[in-house]
């Protein structure tokens, strides 16, 4: 009883004292789980950040070498001119094949030259062109201008059409041609959409242009004090140029768009074709500018999660999700530590308080019984003629001391077990017990009182023996002080039945008298400790209260219970109903 | 006639048990607890011994493991007499060999009588 009550304290209290420092190891633990999660994110966008910009570099480089191989091809082309007045269609178509663009410069549509055209020369330089073989050769658009210029070479020639092309006449490629005459640098155009003929528009892309200088044979004046008689220049689509140095590595890795400028839609030079199945919100981002002849381009990647490795990737979320479930892992641990130690103190605590009461209990039982046990023998000694023979007098005052010192030998006894029961310091000593035979017993132990009152108790068994598991002294005791009462509150010369009912599981011994009864409101006083209901003849009778207390306590140790059933002044069955398997657990009330 | 030891450290319950019994014609040793007992049977073997449990100096179960009953006296009859019912040290009176156990206040002389010689009988 102690103990399950110190159960209730603990679960109600003492848990608040464990779930705190429970708590306070999880919200710490959880802590520093959330700061190794965000370590492990930094350095994650770090590890991104170093691959990201690796990747970025490397394709930055790649594009910058390549356009260089295209300045030094017009470089060697402009040396041509200064090296020669005149360079011949056949002289300019050797020394582009020298160049084997198509495999040493992919991207690159070809090289070509486009001269100023003084407005009064148009007409001779038309007619040379033409006596050059170039039947359909002429200055175009039509128009008056101040300044014209003229395509007059490009190899590989696929489109002689697009010879006499006055480039420096679309404000695209002047733009980029005046840039590169007051730079004397290469230079970029804007995007071009290039021409395939005089009306029709074919792809798009960009042009360098490289001045050339007039007078070959004026070596000792700087080329910039020298006039701009026309440009070298190199076509290229964005898509040769853009695909040839970024197609292969950015295949698996990223998706590449090229802006010049701004990252305004009508700027975009280039795109990667697979360009959207990168750019996902899962996507690395990265964006870097290029001052590149003139131009400013922009590169937008957008690059594969798989460029870094999957464990590293998932190292925040697994250092999340890990940390998480060992927070609360540890914390369950801490809190059942803690949980198993109070409960063991507990357990020690009820332990050491059973001891003492135990203790107590044994001194009580000892010191009260014994003076009273000499008193016994001795009366009895006297009584039995062990001192001699008594006259009748003698004998009837030794019969009321018997008597008197039998009572309170009970009384101290009844305490006693109260004070066990109370204590929790009954053990059960459970055995298999003939049941009928038991209250065949204790109907002679009590058959005494029950003459006195000329009262009959009258057995009912059944034909076969029963049996149940129990503890013989506590299960007399119950039956004992049931049947004791029914004779002590049954009016005289009356019968009292005590009968064996055999059940499945259950066994029931029914007690019925023909008493004063018990009103409905009094039943349930019955079973209390020290409890005496007041009636016609409780004052003619002795007792202390606690034995149908007892009894009640005792049948409920072995899992059973007591029903009683009374008629104000007609009589009373109590009925004990008693488990026939005892159950092995805790013998507690 | 039996050669009985009572060992019982109340004196007026000890003095009443040696007239119960000597008045049935037994020859009677009596001690006050369990070293007392243990001096006495070192001269005297007794066919019984009435047993206290709880004595000062030397209680009844600390007297039956000196004693070695079992081992030692297997012929000597014990009956723990006591008014302890404490099932533990019944208990472990019975297991040093202990014969019968009874509530020393429930034992009229009477019962204590034929309680001992029908131990005596089983000899």
């Amino acid at each position: 009883m102690f103990f399950v009550g110190s159960k209730k304290r603990f679960t109600s209290n003492t848990m608040w004292l464990h779930l705190l420092p429970a708590g306070a190891v999880l919200l710490t633990l959880l802590g520093l789980t959330v700061l190794g999660w965000h370590n492990a994110n930094r350095a994650l966008k770090n590890e991104r950040d170093a691959a990201t910009a690796n990747f970025a570099a490397h394709a930055k480089n790649t594009v910058v070498d390549r356009l260089n191989t295209y300045e030094v091809v017009l470089k060697g082309a402009a040396g041509l001119f200064l090296a020669s007045d005149s360079v011949t269609r056949q002289e300019w178509k050797d020394y582009v094949a020298n160049f084997d663009l198509q495999k040493k410069y992919p991207g690159i549509q070809g090289v070509g030259y486009v001269a100023f055209v003084p407005p009064d020369q148009i007409q001779a330089v038309t007619e040379d062109q033409r006596n050059q073989g170039l039947t359909d050769f002429h200055i175009y658009p039509e128009g008056q201008r101040d300044i014209y210029s003229a395509a007059l070479f490009f190899e590989p020639l696929r489109n002689p059409s697009g010879l006499g092309y006055d480039m420096y006449s679309e404000p695209t490629r002047r733009e980029a041609m005046v840039w590169s005459q007051v730079t004397g640098e290469a230079t970029l155009t804007r995007k071009l959409n290039f021409v395939v003929n005089d009306t029709q528009r074919g792809q798009q892309g960009v042009t360098m242009y490289l001045p050339v200088y007039s007078g070959s044979g004026q070596q000792s004046i700087p080329l910039a004090s020298r006039s701009v008689q026309g440009f070298v220049f190199a076509p290229f689509t964005n898509q040769d140029l853009f695909q040839a140095i970024l197609g292969n590595d950015a295949k698996d890795k990223y998706g590449v768009r090229v802006y010049d400028g701004s990252t305004d839609k009508n700027n975009l030079l280039f795109e990667t074709a697979h360009f959207s199945s990168f750019d996902t919100p899962e996507a690395y981002k990265h964006t870097t500018a290029m001052d590149l002849y003139g131009r400013k381009w922009i590169v937008d990647f957008s690059f594969s999660p798989s460029i870094i490795a999957e464990p590293t990737r998932n190292g925040p979320l697994t250092t999340l999700v890990s940390g998480v479930v060992l927070s609360f892992l540890l914390a369950s641990f801490v809190l059942a530590l803690l949980v198993a130690r109070t409960r063991s103190l507990a357990h020690a605590k009820h332990s050491e308080v059973q001891s003492a009461k135990d203790e107590l209990l044994s001194l009580a039982s000892h010191q009260l019984r014994t003076p009273a046990t000499a008193v016994k023998q001795y009366v009895a000694m006297l009584r039995e003629g062990y001192a001699g023979p008594l006259g009748e007098q003698q004998k009837n005052l030794l019969e009321k001391a018997w008597h008197s010192n039998e009572r309170q030998l009970h009384i101290i006894n009844d305490l006693l077990y109260v004070a066990k029961v109370d204590a929790n310091g009954i053990v059960l000593t459970v055995r298999r017990l003939d049941l009928g035979k038991l209250i065949e017993e204790i109907i002679q132990e009590l058959s005494a009182s029950a003459k006195e009152k000329r009262n009959k108790i009258r057995l009912e068994l059944p034909k076969r023996k029963v049996f149940v598991e129990a503890d013989e002294h506590c299960l007399r005791m119950a039956i004992e002080n049931v049947l004791s009462n029914a004779i002590k509150y049954s009016y005289e010369s009356k019968r009292v039945t005590i009968k064996l009912i055999n059940k499945k599981d259950e066994v029931q011994i029914a007690v019925k008298d023909r008493g004063v009864g018990i009103a409905p409101d009094e039943i349930p006083l019955l079973f209390q400790r020290f409890s005496r209901i007041p009636n016609e003849l409780s004052r003619q009778i002795s007792g202390s209260g606690i034995g149908l207390y007892l009894s009640d306590q005792f049948v409920r140790l072995h899992g059973g219970r007591i029903a009683v059933e009374s008629v104000k002044g007609k009589g009373t069955t109590f009925t004990i109903h008693l488990p026939k398997k005892h159950n092995t657990g805790p013998n507690r009330v | 006639m039996a050669t009985i030891l009572i060992v019982e450290d109340e004196r007026n319950l000890n003095e009443a048990y040696q007239m119960i019994l000597g008045h049935e014609g037994h020859t009677i040793h009596a001690a006050y607890d369990g070293t007392e007992a243990l001096k006495i049977t070192a001269d005297v073997e007794p066919d019984l011994i009435l047993l206290d449990l709880r004595m000062p100096k030397m209680g009844g179960v600390e007297f039956l493991k000196e004693y070695d009953l079992k081992k030692e006296h297997p012929n000597v009859k014990v009956v723990i007499f006591s008014n302890l019912d404490t099932q533990k040290e019944i208990d472990e009176a019975y297991t040093l060999g202990a014969h019968k156990y009874m509530l020393k206040a429930w034992a009229s002389p009477k019962e204590l009588v034929q309680l001992v010689n029908s131990l005596l009988k089983k000899k």
